[in-house]
């Protein structure tokens, strides 16, 4: 399991978890925001909390597919702090709740798509939440 | 009328980003990759198919425009998807089976683009046998 230190947003990402899924994705947001009279923002939603000192990371996963309104076999885990090392940051984007953008930018580049996809995929894990609830 | 069949076609079945998320926090997807015609207020099927699962969905909004459709997905009815490794098969394929087992009807009421459409199989003249009436 990927270690979390407290004060850290853990984030699970429910499938697709692929660059062409990826592309898609951000496309679909960025057309999104343009059809809200908004700039174009590329992103990639995702589900997420925030660690604080008690938790232990197998519950704060099991808590985040729980509380989530989203249901998978698969999920995909990073830190917000592994993706900002690398240039990207998460948003909170409630309703509803725990959801979270990944920002890719303005301009959507297949490099940043392929990196953001490899963080993802060395936290693959099955959801817990999977026929439990 | 007498002796009316109505079919009711196959749910249309969406692909979802099970993340992706409107503002007002229904699933947002694109009409576009919807395998039938869409309205509001329609039960349709959302599928996964990396995760080979699907959910009953309300269709709440559409915008035509754009290219978006907003979802309700019923997530406690997430679960293996019974189509998975079937071939597609697009809403009015499904309806034509469907008519084929209707053999003793005068008439059928089915729904196909977004008019309910009344086939007259009495009529002998083609053009009259089948009209479109508002939903």
């Amino acid at each position: 399991m990927l270690d979390v230190a407290t004060g850290d947003l853990l984030l699970v990402r429910f499938s697709p978890m692929n660059v062409e899924k990826f592309l898609q994705q951000a496309k679909d947001q960025a057309d999104y925001c343009e059809s809200l009279g908004e700039e174009r923002v590329y992103s990639i939603s995702t589900f997420g909390l925030v660690k604080s000192d008690d938790d232990v990371i197998e519950d704060l996963v099991a808590r985040i597919c729980k509380e989530a309104p989203c249901r998978g076999r698969t999920i995909w885990l990073v830190t917000a702090s592994t993706l900002r090392e690398e240039g990207y940051d998460a948003h909170l984007s409630e309703p509803p709740p725990h959801h979270y953008d990944v920002i890719l930018g303005k301009e959507l580049h297949l490099t940043d798509v392929e990196r953001v996809v490899e963080l993802f995929e060395h936290g693959r894990e099955t959801n817990p939440a999977w026929r439990t609830r | 009328m007498e002796n009316e069949v109505v079919i009711q076609p196959p749910d249309v079945r969406i692909e979802i980003d099970l993340n992706s998320r409107s503002r007002d926090g229904y699933v947002l997807a694109r009409l576009s990759r919807a395998d039938g015609p869409v309205l509001v207020d329609d039960q349709v099927v959302v599928f996964e198919p990396g995760d080979r699962i699907a959910a009953p969905a309300h269709v709440v909004r559409v915008d035509r425009a754009r290219d978006f459709v907003y979802l309700d997905v019923d997530w406690v009815r997430m679960d293996d998807d019974p189509a998975y490794g079937r071939s597609p098969q697009p809403v009015m394929v499904g309806l034509r089976n469907r008519l084929s087992n209707a053999a003793a009807a005068v008439s059928m009421r089915f729904r196909a683009t977004e008019h309910i459409w009344v086939l007259n199989l009495m009529e002998p003249e083609p053009q009259a046998a089948i009209r479109a009436v508002t939903r």
